[in-house]
């Protein structure tokens, strides 16, 4: 639904001001509540909940398959989400999964997968994004975040030789201990990357736009913080008139802004898994 | 529900829980005598568990008339919603507590222009149905009693397009549930100056008026449907001493521009609190009036900025303040 003329200019001097005021009152780095869970699906490696306050819900499920090491380029993380309400292989679907795609798999060193040297693990990610009002991607990112913090693989058992040296017997199979508690989690010297999406509006940027807040804005971009530190980033469109190109000033403010909702974010959701 | 499963829910209800089934029925039957205090007897108990869930029993008894909302499997009557049990005298019908705005004639609401057609305008309301609004049926620029030409109808576009707001009341409902809206007031017509979101249209009280001036610059226009719009309070033009009869050569084009004034920071922070006072009152299922939208801006105040109202316990603790300062 389009927004009228007079609403598009009020929201966007609203948002253009400085210090900006957003309809909702929000500061710029401030986000919306969000209700999050993690390992609510007893069968995967790792699942998360999160459940916006505009009524957005995504779940996330992490699987872990054995397969052999065959080529050294073999891709070892999968990225896939449906949204509900949009045609496979949509615009949007296709930024979020190769977004994250990219963002694991450029993060995750394929040693922590290592099983023995002719066994690995290949992880997917398959997402749901059940509702969404303002765009997913932020949505999508947090709740992966979380299950792949909450994912655990299983140790191999000790074999009935009493070793647990697979490596020395190329035919070894690898067993694993059936005692789930007996599992490693993924995250142990790791830590996921999380996306950022932020609106430009003007000078300022925003995070956790809503959908009336990104229809005015000028545009959007996204960052990718990894170990503490933004290690990518793009360009998105958020509108149909939004603008492609930025000033390298308005960018580096953006990038600084996101990283320290990055930064929070990250140490929210981490909360969440402990607790 | 097919044909086949009412029966066998009527084969069930028969064999084992008929009994039961007369207690359930907040002793409806009671009330044969029809006198004063049967009613009250009536009304007392139907207030002691007055929401039924789709499927649930109503009444078992025939002498009630099944209104809105119910459905009958025999003599018995079912409710089809989830919602309160409303009597007018013999009739029994189900209020749905959530679903889609039903209009009524006169109703105060706000829409959204989703299509213009010939000589007349789609407008979402949030009913099931698109209201339509008449070319004949708003003021034109140049005075209500001017001839409606064909030049009106080619240009209807720079009255009113796609995505405007706009306020109206329902003129007319037809048969079919849709309604047909018209601004033939200078309360109503397009809306500026201000900043638009929903709530459910079962949470807004109606009263007698539905726009007001607010404490802090602001005006609301609460539509019975649920939309509302906060803008920045302004003289209307009724209220600039000029005479109702000079009033329609005075509303020029004017009334459909898509400028807006000039808006302080201070009128849009009053704006963005009341938006959250609003949304504080719609999260706690409490109805929106007047007085409770003022007693919540009140005890907002308490927080500084207004993006601390986002938070689901400071929404909880505002409207605490505001069911024990107002009445009804």
């Amino acid at each position: 639904m389009p927004l009228s003329l007079t609403e598009e200019s009020y929201l966007n001097v609203s948002l253009s001001l400085r210090p900006p005021c957003r309809p909702d009152g929000r500061d710029q780095l401030q986000f919306r509540p969000i209700d999050a869970a993690a390992g609510i699906l007893p069968t995967t490696n790792g699942s998360a909940r999160i459940r916006l306050d505009d009524g957005g819900e995504c779940i996330v499920g992490v699987k872990a398959e054995v397969i052999t090491v065959s080529r050294s380029d073999d891709v070892h993380v999968e990225v896939d989400c449906d949204i509900v309400g949009l045609l496979p292989s949509s615009p949007l679907q296709n930024l979020l999964c190769s977004t994250l795609e990219t963002a694991i798999r450029n993060s995750l060193p394929s040693r922590l997968l290592r099983i023995t040297n002719k066994y690995r693990y290949k992880i997917f990610v398959d997402g749901i994004i059940l509702d969404h009002v303002s765009h997913p991607l932020t949505l999508f990112s947090m709740t992966t975040y979380l299950a792949l913090l909450d994912t655990r693989l299983p140790r191999l058992a000790p074999d009935s030789l009493g070793g647990n040296d697979y490596d020395k017997d190329d035919i070894g199979i690898p067993q694993f201990s059936s005692d789930w508690a007996d599992s490693d989690r993924l995250c142990m010297s790791w830590s996921p990357p999380l996306v950022q999406l932020g609106i430009i509006v003007g000078k300022n940027v925003f995070v956790d736009a809503t959908g009336e807040e990104a229809e005015v804005s000028d545009g959007g971009l996204l960052t990718v913080w990894h170990d503490g530190r933004v290690v990518g980033l793009r360009v998105v469109k958020t509108r149909d008139s939004s603008k492609q190109v930025f000033s390298i000033n308005s960018i580096s403010n953006a990038v600084e802004v996101l990283a320290s909702a990055s930064r929070d974010i990250e140490k929210a959701l981490k909360g969440i898994r402990t607790s | 529900m097919s044909d086949a499963d009412s029966a066998g829910r009527e084969a069930i209800d028969d064999d084992d829980d008929d009994d039961d089934d007369d207690e359930r029925l907040f002793s409806l039957d009671n009330n044969e005598n029809g006198d004063g205090d049967g009613d009250a007897r009536v009304t007392g108990l139907v207030k002691g568990r007055h929401i039924v869930t789709p499927g649930e029993l109503v009444t078992a008894d025939s002498m009630w008339m099944r209104g809105h909302g119910t459905y009958s499997v025999g003599v018995k009557s079912y409710s089809s919603v989830a919602g309160t049990i409303t009597r007018v005298n013999k009739l029994l019908s189900v209020a749905p507590l959530r679903g889609r705005y039903d209009p009524k004639i006169g109703d105060h609401v706000i829409g959204r222009i989703i299509d213009v057609g010939t000589r007349s305008w789609h407008v979402d309301i949030g009913a099931k149905q698109a209201a339509v609004l008449m070319l004949g049926s708003v003021n034109l620029p140049g005075g209500v009693q001017r001839r409606k030409s064909e030049s009106d109808e080619l240009q209807m576009r720079a009255f009113l397009k796609e995505g405007d707001l706009l306020n109206a009341e329902v003129q007319a409902v037809f048969t079919d549930g849709a309604a047909s809206l018209h601004t033939r007031s200078l309360n109503y017509g397009k809306l500026r100056n201000g900043y638009f979101f929903t709530i459910p249209s079962s949470l807004v009280v109606r009263s007698k008026y539905h726009t007001f001036e607010l404490p802090g610059g602001v005006d609301l226009v609460l539509g019975v449907n649920g939309y509302i719009w906060l803008r920045k309070h302004t003289q209307q033009l009724g209220e600039q001493g000029v005479s109702i009869t000079r009033l329609a050569e005075e509303a020029g084009w004017e009334i459909y521009s898509d400028e807006n004034e000039y808006i302080s920071v201070n009128i849009r922070e009053s704006i963005a609190r009341y938006a959250n006072a609003i949304k504080a009152l719609e999260y706690c299922e409490v109805g929106v009036n007047e007085a409770r939208i003022i007693a919540a801006y009140e005890a907002s105040k308490e927080y500084k900025s207004p993006g601390e109202m986002i938070e689901n316990y400071v929404k909880k603790r505002i409207v605490k303040y505001v069911l024990l300062t107002t009445k009804g």
